[in-house]
């Protein structure tokens, strides 16, 4: 257990390539990377979503690999930065992201798809245009790796698509609950939030609520990874406020509104950022400043209300 | 509820158009947006059977109650509300699409082109984009893989082209033989849903033989032949069994304008 502060401060540096997230978002996190200035991160998930616009304005993240940009176009700055090169990117797929964080996981050094075959995506021109991830793919004698590859099967001789291994330096999500050790549990869809963990050197989770193990013990099947491949396990109650939480919360669409609209321009992601980012402490200082700025009853009226508690619960035993 | 049957936009019958071509019993993988939309009105009013199923893992979903809006987006909280499985990518895009289970998918997608093709990356070139999109998603994944593509968008000349500005997903490509050439197995019978018309290709096979052009099949109530036409910036094929399809019937009207939550998912201007 420790603070999203310390946890930042000790495994997050400039240059990382980080887990973002994609339909688990810890925006407590996020905004801990913006106030501690953390430099040139490269973001990579199945799908970037806001969070990645505003670690973007700063330079905290300015190189992507994705399948999509969920949100995130609607920043002029954003597409500025893409359109001169600040932030730089390869394109993917929800699927190929995925699999490629799969095959990390399970220190594969490839896997294998076919989502590109017959596309624009195996042109000269996508693979390496002038903004793309080069640098990152240069090979000790100079030379430019390709971002995937197309061979022919030396099994049945048809074409094959490889797609690289993702080794994330760093994850940062949240989850539903984890205890003391840092067994993560979460429900809901969860698109590549597991591999994302699993291929990660160090794993920052915020958590909505901390639980005695034994609680963790009863519901073994909701764990996505053990304890011991966590690094950081931090209490952050509405920690992915404004995105939502499967059986918490809904996301603040309103909110979401404000800081999409924040982000659409320099000005506005500047004022956001000093005000909601720089000029709040930690998540909760975020929440108590939001519940001052708005009332109670905004945060409230998010919350889950009907959590289809399952009349018939699991059961495990032995004899 | 009486609703006036004659007043509903061209937006609603693109919906209704791209729910008709979805079959009862089969299983398919819905993109976001309007996809979500049309496969939940599907799945309402004629395939109650149909295997709904969206990349980020909530498979089968079958909605609890018949007071809940669509879902929105592919990882809509509302989808675990009645799913038969709450998995990840790999289930979903992984082993249900690319292990060959999906039999069609519904995509919406910026650009079309005269085979299929389907484009959600950029307007103009990669190098000076007149317009950055969000990107693939999970269409490139399933257009390599379902057995079916069901496409919607608006009938727009900037949408309709000769060849896409840039090919995400991949149709015929460039013609017959095409996916066979770059290692894909057989299409078909696709279909495009917009809002004037029905288009399918011109291959029986998937992609073997036949033109593999688009074709019309069918124009929407009070839409001319002539109004796609010079929407279509090549010299279009038009079926010899061109029909009319029937407007929207009352269910289908009134359950669309329920699961479009007040218009959340049809914004008025954008389609």
């Amino acid at each position: 257990m420790m603070t999203a502060h310390e946890a930042v401060e000790r495994f997050v540096n400039d240059g990382d390539t980080v887990y973002s997230g994609f339909n688990i978002i810890s925006f407590a996190l996020t905004n801990e990377i913006i106030r501690q200035g953390i430099k040139g991160l490269k973001a990579v998930a199945g799908s970037v979503t806001p969070n990645v616009t505003m670690m973007s304005i700063d330079g905290n993240v300015n190189r992507i690999e994705t399948g999509y940009l969920s949100g995130t176009l609607r920043s002029k700055p954003f597409q500025e930065m893409m359109r001169d090169g600040r932030v730089k990117w390869n394109d993917y797929t929800n699927m190929t992201i995925t699999l490629r964080l799969m095959a990390g996981g399970l220190g594969m050094p490839f896997i294998c798809a076919n989502s590109f075959l017959g596309t624009d995506y195996l042109l000269e021109e996508t693979m390496n245009h002038s903004r793309s991830l080069k640098e990152d793919r240069r090979r000790e004698d100079g030379s430019i790796a390709p971002p995937y590859a197309v061979i022919d099967s030396p099994f049945d001789g048809r074409k094959a698509l490889l797609y690289p291994a993702l080794k994330p330096d760093v994850a940062i999500v949240h989850c539903q609950r984890a205890d003391e050790e840092g067994n993560v549990q979460v429900w809901g869809p969860q698109a590549d939030t597991k591999w994302g963990l699993w291929s990660s050197k160090n794993v920052l989770v915020t958590a909505e609520e901390i639980v005695p193990r034994s609680v963790i013990s009863t519901e073994p099947h909701f764990t996505i990874v053990p304890g011991f491949k966590v690094s950081a396990v931090i209490h952050e109650p509405w920690g992915s406020h404004p995105s939502g939480l499967n059986g918490y919360y809904r996301a603040d669409r309103e909110w979401a509104g404000l800081t999409g609209a924040g982000m659409t321009t320099w000005h506005g992601a500047r004022e956001y950022l000093d005000e909601w980012v720089y000029g709040t402490k930690n998540h909760a200082d975020y929440i108590t400043k939001y519940k001052d700025r708005f009332g109670e009853d905004l945060l409230d009226n998010l919350r889950v209300k009907d959590t289809m508690a399952p009349e018939q619960p699991a059961r495990y035993g032995w004899r | 509820m009486s609703i006036n049957l004659d007043d509903y936009t061209r937006a609603e019958m693109m919906i209704i158009a791209t729910a008709r071509q979805v079959r009862d019993g089969e299983s398919s993988i819905v993109g976001m947006g309007p996809p979500l939309l049309s496969a939940a009105l599907a799945k309402y009013h004629h395939a109650p059977n149909m295997w709904y199923c969206t990349e980020s893992g909530p498979l089968d979903w079958i909605p609890t109650s018949r007071e809940l809006p669509a879902p929105i987006g592919i990882a809509d909280h509302s989808l675990t509300q009645g799913s038969a499985m709450s998995g990840d990518m790999v289930d979903a895009l992984g082993a249900f699409v690319n292990g060959g289970w999906a039999q069609s998918a519904v995509l919406q997608a910026a650009q079309i082109d005269r085979f299929g093709n389907l484009n959600t990356m950029l307007a103009g070139t990669f190098e000076d984009p007149i317009r950055r999109l969000p990107g693939t998603g999970g269409n490139a994944d399933i257009g390599a893989s379902v057995e079916r593509v069901i496409s919607t968008m608006p009938l727009e000349t900037r949408r309709f082209k000769e060849r896409a500005d840039f090919r995400t997903t991949a149709g015929y490509i460039d013609g017959p033989g095409g996916r066979a050439e770059a290692g894909l197995a057989p299409q078909g019978p696709n279909k495009c849903a917009t809002t004037m018309c029905v288009f399918g290709f011109d291959t029986e096979d998937g992609g073997t033989t036949g033109s593999c052009e688009m074709v019309l099949e069918q124009l929407f109530p009070g839409v001319s032949l002539e109004e796609v036409q010079t929407t279509i910036p090549w010299n279009l094929k038009v079926s010899q069994d061109l029909t009319y399809m029937d407007p929207p019937t009352e269910e289908e009207l009134v359950l669309l304008r329920h699961l479009d939550d007040g218009g959340n998912h049809l914004i008025p201007g954008r389609y």
